[in-house]
């Protein structure tokens, strides 16, 4: 045509997809809940990365936190109590195209799913992990959970929490074939942002703790937290997430570390005087089950027939 | 200790520590959660201890192995969580343990709707591990039978070495009520038979098969060994059908032949009456407000009320049958315990079910109505 050339045309996508395409229905946590912040920084990392929403999935278990699938136009898994890990990972290992979000809470993952928290972080499929950890169950109304500080009052130790609180970072970095873990808390939006991004571009099992505050059951404790930004340690590193300085600034202690160094990350998770906040460990190069039992996926629907023949050819009819 | 204004949990927890109870193991879960805090708060008082698991699997594990080291345990769920007992309660049944589990039942399948009610688990608790052995399972229907059962559930495991089912239900676990638990009529407290000095121990010996097998409390003089595979009486691996057999029998037999001591229930019968009301749990009081409603129209109308479900208490069931024409069983499920009355029901007896699991209760309009009663 009249020289138009080719290479001017604008790379257009045919479908744009807004935050609001990833919104589901109106989320019904309490006011000032740290799960609103998390929820709209998922929204974000969707949007950004323009993933379809019929491409992407959110699977929970129970608890406050669990309730993000209704709060997705996505594809929506609302399991069982403590049991999300295990769906997610039927999932991935027959869908690897989809992009599966998986959103559990302290209890859910580290109480009654503790196994299966375990088991597929050794798994490493390729799901991006949130554990919106409020160190306690808000659902049920203020029981102790695996997080809770010991000494705080809760229904279930009414003068204080008995033990010293599991310790989930180190817990996670002692699972062999960990491939992602990080930590964050949900009142700082651009960390929280950035992190929750590497998560989702990390391929494995992506492990992000997340600090949240429950003004309803631990207000105190998470306003303390929130007012003293001397209690955090603000990892960064060329291979970590990187924010503004601005962000940078509103810590006090920083620490240069190689997210590929294990021996520091668990040196770091070890000491718990300061709340580590950044990537802790990254293995991009883990193995995974869902890549390592992907056999058949594509196999054609003819060799399937005959595959499927000479099966049953052991049996006489 | 006078009149009191508590509800059905805190009736349960009071229950389990008058029969005696020093173990707790739970994991929170609506409607069942101040059940484990109630316990945390009461237990220690008196020297027992209650404890928060990490799941239910964990809790009803922590108090198998507190009742064999001799202590009356206990743990409270609902639905989701009974679902998670399943494997340990077998393992109670083909271990000879004594054990209360209290279900507070709400609306199901699965997590349901967590605040509300339903009587969904009765047939769930009559099969509720693989196996198919009978149980014992007790359904309070006030805050005072919530006490009284409880208590009396610690009773019956005791005896019979076997976990017993509390069946309460959420409307009846978080109403209070105004109660004089002294006033409620007790048996005295049972104790498990314990082996006596100098015996040559079996931890499941018996003469004939409905007899309980003494225990040996584990840390106690006499070492015994505890297994969840098929066993003889000295508690060793077998694989003999007879001695298998014999076993099974065994399990059952204790329950079985118990029936008429095991079965507590309430009834109404009105001479000449050719209609039945029978009802358990929180329905038994809307059916009890139908029955008045009907006789003061001039009906004549009997009444059953059933604490004991399981085992079925099937002579007291056909006694209240004998000349009706028709039966009313209202209950808050699809028509579970409806199952028991169609098969002992004679030809002729029409079974008419009334039910619902919209997590509403059922009312006495909806069961004369429903029911066809007026
Ligand atoms: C098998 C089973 N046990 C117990 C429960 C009750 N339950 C629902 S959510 C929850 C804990 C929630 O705590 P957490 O996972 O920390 O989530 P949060 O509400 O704090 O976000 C519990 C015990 C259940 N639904 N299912
Ligand atoms: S109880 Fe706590 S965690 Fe749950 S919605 Fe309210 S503030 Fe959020
Ligand atoms: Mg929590």
């Amino acid at each position: 045509m009249f020289g138009l050339k080719a290479d001017w045309s604008l790379d257009v996508h045919e479908r744009y997809f807004t935050m609001d395409d990833y919104a589901g229905a109106e989320p019904r946590w309490c006011t000032g809940c740290g799960d609103l912040g998390i929820l709209t920084a998922v929204h974000r990392v969707c949007r950004d990365a323009q993933v379809e929403p019929e491409n992407t999935v959110a699977v929970s278990g129970i608890g406050c936190s669990s309730r993000l699938p209704h709060y997705m136009k996505t594809y929506g898994f609302h399991g069982l109590h403590g049991r999300a890990l295990p769906v997610a990972c039927g999932i991935k290992s027959r869908r690897p195209d989809l992009d599966i979000w998986v959103a559990t809470g302290d209890g859910d993952c580290f109480s009654i799913g503790g196994g299966h928290w375990i088991h597929s972080l050794r798994y490493n499929m390729d799901l991006t992990l949130l554990i919106f950890d409020n160190g306690i169950y808000g659902l049920t109304k203020k029981q102790t959970s695996p997080t809770t500080p010991q000494g705080f009052h809760t229904n279930t130790h009414v003068t204080g929490a008995l033990l010293p609180p599991l310790n989930p970072l180190t817990v996670t970095l002692g699972v062999s074939n960990v491939s992602f873990v990080a930590q964050t808390v949900d009142w700082n939006a651009p960390l929280l942002y950035e992190i929750i991004n590497a998560a989702h571009q990390h391929k494995g099992t992506s492990f992000v703790r997340i600090v949240q505050r429950c003004p309803m059951y631990m207000e105190q404790l998470n306003q303390e937290m929130q007012d003293d930004p001397s209690r955090m340690l603000l990892l960064t590193h060329d291979k970590g997430v990187q924010v503004d300085d601005a962000v940078v600034r509103m810590f006090e202690n920083h620490q240069e570390h190689d997210p590929s160094d294990m021996a520091a990350a668990r040196a770091i998770a070890q000491d718990d005087s300061l709340i580590p906040l950044g990537v802790l460990y990254h293995d991009p190069d883990a193995q995974r089950y869902d890549e390592l039992t992907n056999v058949g996926l594509n196999m054609p629907m003819q060799e399937r027939v005959q595959g499927l023949n000479a099966a049953l050819d052991k049996f006489a009819i | 200790m006078g009149l009191e204004f508590i509800d059905g949990n805190q009736a349960i927890v009071r229950g389990a520590i008058a029969a005696g109870c020093c173990f707790f193991a739970g994991y929170p879960i609506t409607p069942a959660s101040t059940i484990l805090q109630y316990m945390l708060d009461q237990l220690p008082r008196s020297g027992g201890v209650a404890l928060q698991a990490e799941d239910e699997i964990a809790a009803i594990g922590f108090c198998i192995g507190a009742s064999m080291a001799g202590r009356k345990a206990m743990t409270a769920t609902s639905g989701p969580g009974i679902s998670l007992y399943s494997e340990n309660i077998g393992l109670a049944t083909i271990g000879e343990t004594p054990l209360v589990i209290v279900d507070v039942q709400r609306q199901g399948p699965a997590t349901g709707s967590a605040t509300k009610g339903a009587e969904g688990d009765i047939q769930f608790s009559r099969w509720v591990t693989s196996g198919g052995l009978p149980v014992i399972a007790l359904s309070p229907a006030t805050v005072a039978e919530a006490y009284e059962l409880t208590y009396r559930a610690f009773n019956f495991a005791e005896q019979f070495r076997v976990p017993v089912f509390l069946l309460s239900s959420k409307e009846i676990s978080l109403t209070r009520e105004t109660v004089d638990l002294d006033e409620v009529n007790l048996p005295g407290v049972l104790e498990r038979p314990r082996m006596e000095e100098g015996e040559i121990y079996q931890p499941h010996a018996f003469d004939r098969p409905e007899q309980i097998p003494a225990l040996s409390d584990f840390g106690a003089a006499q070492v015994t060994r505890y297994t969840t595979s098929t066993h003889d009486k000295s508690g060793y691996l077998t694989t003999d059908p007879a001695v298998i057999q014999e076993m099974i029998d065994h399990y059952a037999a204790k329950i079985e032949t118990a029936v008429d001591e095991i079965c507590l229930y309430s009834e109404d019968l009105q001479t000449g009456a050719d209609q039945l009301l029978l009802s358990y749990g929180v329905t038994s009081r809307a059916a009890s407000v139908a029955v008045d409603h009907m006789r003061s129209a001039g009906k004549k109308v009997s009444s059953l009320v059933l604490q004991t479900l399981y085992p079925v208490p099937e002579q007291v069931i056909r006694g209240a049958l004998a000349g009706i024409s028709k039966v009313v069983v209202p209950e808050m499920n699809m028509g579970q315990y409806r199952l028991e009355i169609d098969r002992l029901a004679p030809d002729g007896v029409e079974v008419v079910g009334v039910n619902k699991m919209d997590t509403t209760l059922i009312s006495p309009t909806e069961i004369l109505n429903q029911g066809d009663l007026l």
